[in-house]
């Protein structure tokens, strides 16, 4: 225990460090040799500390096995989203040179840190607060200080930040802690790398947005999580099969498949997407805090929309949702459409166009739509 | 014999993974790629803020706004009288931990022959270094040699901006 806090110690210290005393975007080399050199510095404390510890697991290759193949499968997955979301290129360099760079800088402390982590877990007294106090320290050491307070300017950055930053970062090193307790450093090792790597060595990365983006931050991790705590439960502990099911990652699956399609549909990758309300620019067809949901009109269904048809438009980077009053045609022979809203006086100022339509509301949902509405009013 | 089947599985997977990558080789042109993807904590390059310079003439500004991805600007201004022209400041900012370099500025604008553009400031391969920032203006004119157009034009330029680690 003593061992643990003394290294848990050098760790605040590595954080006091790096969020308060120095500012390491502008300590030059710091990523590359700096940060590398204090990590090193800690693991061999840590070694020095646990010479008489073993780190070495039962089961260790099962278990390494069974996270390869998770790990795999989340890669082929996360690559395929590219094909329903577009992708970005990544913008780390291609120089050759840049591409080793990049992995020793932000892949190589992988190796100490696990290793450190691995060697902080290994005690046999107040495991519980060990566990948190080893999730939250490393989690503030990965944490980007630089510009921190930046991402709080309002509270639609620090809501956006936080969950798709903060909360998979922690829920991630929780399980990486856990992968340390059952399998030593190698399992967070492997799953780090597989997160990490493909960004400095692919050309491309599936375009998702800050949703898409918290929504694998957390569900990769509970994934893991649940299929790595059955194969070490079913190999250390004595369960009767039917004891065991408890445990089986079979059991959720369906969570797993509901929390894809939830997130599908809310992200808009089906034909049909929920929108909240957030005026009352319709009412009394509906109002502020109903939800609407609209669906995706392609070229030739756009042709079939007439008078009196709710619309989703683009106006700029927001989106408006009103009737059709009238249809126009433009010098070209191109529809263009007039809208209004059921409760504005006059019709909207400028004519929209069909490319400027993204889709029809199929239907109106009463009240659902209040969350994003409290939310929006705490951002604006 | 589950160690041989589970290294049969991740063989099996490798083996998709490679399939992914020679389709990715071949059918690069086809695939939808736009932008530069933002990644938290390292990497984060992006449009601060767009202010309206005073217009000359009796040019006017509409509108201006940040995409998503917060590296495309789209402007939209009126214009009445050839030699009319509004002048934007755009602050870029590199909130990462990594140098950039900008690769590239694109114009994209409807096509109308009596508007044209310009930007001072910037330049393909000006650096960003980490936790800084830069301002650059854009032009926006009505041709001062037009004589045939309507009253009132309206136009929408949109810029975007693609940054990329600088090399080591």
């Amino acid at each position: 225990m003593k061992k643990s806090l003394i290294m848990s110690a050098l760790v605040i210290l590595y954080i006091i460090i790096n969020s308060l005393v120095i500012t390491p975007s502008q300590v030059p080399f710091y990523n590359e040799l700096i940060n590398p050199m204090m990590w090193i510095g800690l693991c061999v404390m840590a070694i020095l500390l646990s010479k008489d510890s073993v780190l070495r697991v039962k089961d260790e290759s099962n278990k390494t096995q069974s996270l390869i193949i998770v790990m795999i499968i989340y890669i082929i997955l996360y690559f395929l989203l590219g094909l329903i979301f577009g992708f970005q290129k990544t913008p780390y360099s291609k120089n050759i040179f840049s591409v080793i760079t990049n992995i020793w800088s932000f892949g190589g402390i992988i190796f100490f840190q696990e290793f450190i982590r691995a060697s902080m877990i290994k005690v046999e007294h107040k495991r519980k607060f060990n566990f948190i106090l080893v999730t939250i320290l490393f989690t503030l050491a990965n944490l980007s200080f630089t510009n921190f307070f930046d991402h709080f300017a309002n509270v639609k950055e620090g809501f956006i930040y936080t969950v798709s930053t903060l909360i998979p970062l922690i829920v991630s090193n929780g399980v990486f802690t856990y992968l340390a307790l059952i399998g030593g450093p190698k399992l967070p090792i492997v799953y780090r790398l597989f997160v990490t790597l493909p960004e400095f060595v692919v050309p491309i990365l599936p375009n998702l947005d800050w949703f898409g983006t918290a929504i694998i931050g957390v569900t990769l991790p509970l994934a893991v999580f649940v299929y790595l705590n059955y194969v070490h439960v079913k190999k250390t502990e004595r369960f009767s099969k039917r004891e065991s099911r408890q445990y089986s990652p079979a059991v959720y699956i369906p969570v797993f498949i509901v929390i894809a399609l939830v997130a599908g549909f809310v992200i808009g990758i089906f034909k049909y997407q929920p929108i909240a309300v957030l005026s009352g620019s319709m009412s009394p067809t509906f109002d502020r805090g109903d939800a609407v949901v609209v669906e995706k009109l392609n070229k030739a269904e756009k042709r079939e929309l007439k008078k009196g048809d709710i619309v989703q438009y683009a106006s700029g980077s927001q989106y408006v949702i009103h009737r059709i009053v009238e249809i126009e045609n433009d010098v070209y022979g191109n529809r263009t459409f007039i809208t209004k809203g059921d409760n504005n006086n006059g019709n909207d100022l400028n004519p929209v166009s069909s490319d400027q339509v993204v889709g029809k509301v199929a239907f109106v949902i009463k009240y659902i739509g209040y969350p994003s509405v409290w939310l929006s009013g705490m951002v604006s | 014999m589950e160690q041989r089947n589970k290294n049969i599985i991740i063989g099996g997977l490798l083996a998709v993974l490679v399939v992914m990558a020679v389709g990715y080789a071949a059918f690069a042109t086809q695939l939808n790629i736009n932008g530069i993807a933002n990644i938290e904590s390292r990497w984060d390059v992006h449009i601060q803020s767009i202010d309206e310079g005073s217009p000359s003439g009796t040019a006017a500004n509409v509108k201006t706004d940040v995409e998503q991805d917060r590296l495309k600007a789209m402007f939209e201004c009126t214009f009445k009288s050839p030699g009319d022209s509004i002048t934007y400041t755009v602050e870029v900012k590199n909130e990462g931990n990594l140098n950039a370099v900008l690769d590239n500025i694109v114009f994209s604008e409807e096509e109308n022959p009596a508007i044209t553009y310009s930007y001072d400031g910037i330049n393909i391969s000006d650096e960003l270094p980490a936790t800084e920032s830069r301002q650059f203006t854009v032009t926006v004119t009505y041709n001062p040699a037009v004589t045939s157009q309507p009253a009132v034009i309206t136009e929408a330029l949109t810029m975007t901006l693609s940054y990329s680690q600088k090399e080591a």
